[in-house]
């Protein structure tokens, strides 16, 4: 990046979120491939929105929920995505459900596959260094330049706009899942009250499907995610409790920052 | 706490990142992929920030080293001021304090020896110039009700930031009293830069599109756009 293109950089509000890309490019000449890379990428995102969305009462998800609709009926998509949620929610020992409040809910999910596609779409097109950020879950690819990491500031969950890690990412995932997400409580199936152990789970791995589902299952748990992060092979987790103190995995300092102290 | 106070501090913080995306342009390069980050950071970073950068280098193999049990971080709720970022000490030169707000480390990774991989030079530059920065006052409130005053000040080393501190911060709630007190500490702006490290992104819980415009990542997106 040395007499570098400025990054391509476009926001879109999609999925009751905002998703940030963040594409670099080796020079001026690859900006318009990559923008309709990103284009691209941002149709899907809506189209997946329109497909999932439990807010949108004609959504293939919404329909199926009510049984108006088969899931042989469905895009592939939604199929893939609740078998996923399946192997999440076995790989979890139940914390991870893709119903909430009785009705068919894989929005647990389907940000973080959406995300990660996104991602794909814009590998596919070339792109060898981006991140895209939805809504705080990131897929990010190839550092943000040659040799250098993604820096990414994991939020505080305790006062807004302040940081309390930094991870370092060449190729990754970085989700954070925390106790109240965009105003609703994460509830623990089993008792099906709202889990409040912890603010906060962040989960580094290499995918963000699986990292975003795990911080979000952790956050059920509460107590007892701390020792399934530990020995979940290949994802990293940084957690900061309700009370403020936080814990992490033995791995975690390779990948992202701890307190000093 | 008010939503007013979230959007200052989102603001402060967001000027803080927006100025440190003017002033330290990422210039050291990371020769670390996923692996060594503490390592890497301390080795690719010349300047005097080795204190931070050796104790995290230090502390990292002792807390992986028993890979059983994951570090707790056990800070008590010490004695910080209320302060929006607790870098306590007006720090005027660009050294970096290493123990921000906690007195009583308890215990979580003892340092092991002073003798970390990563040759610990202080190197204290020669002629560095220090400038502080102090900002205005700002009342700090939701809908009718004040909450108290907040002035940041930032000290510039050479024109990077390198601490970051209340001057004056709202005490008159004391929830907003005592949300500095949280144990896992909020990056003061000297990690940031120990880091050598202008942030690219922000992962948090998910935020609506509302909260967006008031977060660190709009700020983010709004610098490189």
């Amino acid at each position: 990046m040395t007499d570098a293109a400025k990054p391509l950089v476009h926001v879109e509000h999609v999925m009751g979120t905002v998703v940030s890309f963040d594409v670099r490019l080796a020079d001026e000449t690859a900006r318009a491939p990559m923008r309709a890379a990103v284009a691209d990428a941002v149709s899907w995102l809506h189209r997946v929105d329109d497909v999932f969305s439990t807010y949108q009462p004609d959504s293939q998800v919404s329909r199926l929920g009510r049984g108006e609709l088969r899931l042989a009926d469905c895009d592939d998509d939604v199929a893939e995505v609740l078998e996923l949620c399946a192997q999440v929610g076995r790989e979890s020992a139940g914390y991870f459900s893709s119903t909430f409040g009785g009705n068919l809910d894989p929005t647990g999910l389907v940000k973080g596959w959406a995300i990660q596609r996104a991602s794909e779409l814009l590998s596919s097109a070339g792109s060898t260094h981006h991140l895209v950020n939805g809504g705080g879950d990131i897929q990010a690819v190839g550092g943000n330049a040659p040799g250098m990491p993604w820096q990414i500031g994991i939020a505080h969950p305790l006062q807004r706009g302040a940081l309390a890690s930094v991870v370092q990412l060449t190729d990754g995932a970085v989700a954070t899942s925390g106790t109240a997400e965009r105003g609703t409580h994460v509830l623990d199936p089993f008792t099906g009250q709202p889990a409040v152990a912890l603010a906060s789970v962040t989960v580094v791995g290499l995918d963000l499907i699986r990292s975003d589902a795990y911080a979000t299952a952790a956050i059920a748990m509460g107590d007892r995610a701390r020792e399934w992060v530990e020995g979940l092979g290949g994802y990293e987790g940084f957690a900061v409790a309700a009370d403020g103190r936080g814990w992490w995995t033995s791995g975690y300092p390779r990948v992202g920052s701890i307190p000093a102290t | 706490m008010g939503r007013f106070v979230s959007v200052l501090v989102a603001t402060v913080t967001g000027l803080v990142v927006l100025l440190s995306f003017k002033t330290a342009p990422a210039k050291a390069p990371h020769p670390v992929a996923l692996a060594g980050l503490v390592p890497g950071v301390a080795s690719a970073l010349p300047e005097s920030s080795a204190p931070v950068s050796s104790a995290a280098a230090s502390s990292a193999p002792a807390s992986s080293a028993p890979a059983s049990s994951a570090p707790v971080s056990s800070v008590p709720v010490s004695s910080a001021p209320a302060t929006v970022a607790p870098s306590t000490a007006p720090a005027t030169k660009s050294s970096v304090p290493t123990a921000k707000a906690s007195p009583t480390p308890t215990k979580s990774t003892a340092k092991p020896t002073p003798k970390p991989t990563v040759t610990p030079k202080p190197t204290p530059k020669p002629s560095s110039t220090t400038k502080t920065v102090t900002g205005s006052a700002v009342t700090v409130g939701e809908g009718r009700r004040v909450f108290g005053v907040v002035q940041v000040r930032l000290t510039l080393t050479n024109g990077k930031i390198t601490s970051v501190s209340a001057v004056q911060a709202p005490d008159a709630d004391p929830h907003s009293a005592q949300i500095s007190q949280f144990s896992i500490p909020i990056l003061g702006q000297e990690v940031l830069s120990a880091q050598g490290a202008s942030i690219n992104a922000v992962s948090g819980a998910t935020y609506t599109s509302n909260a967006y415009a008031q977060s660190v990542q709009a700020a983010l997106d709004a610098a490189k756009a």
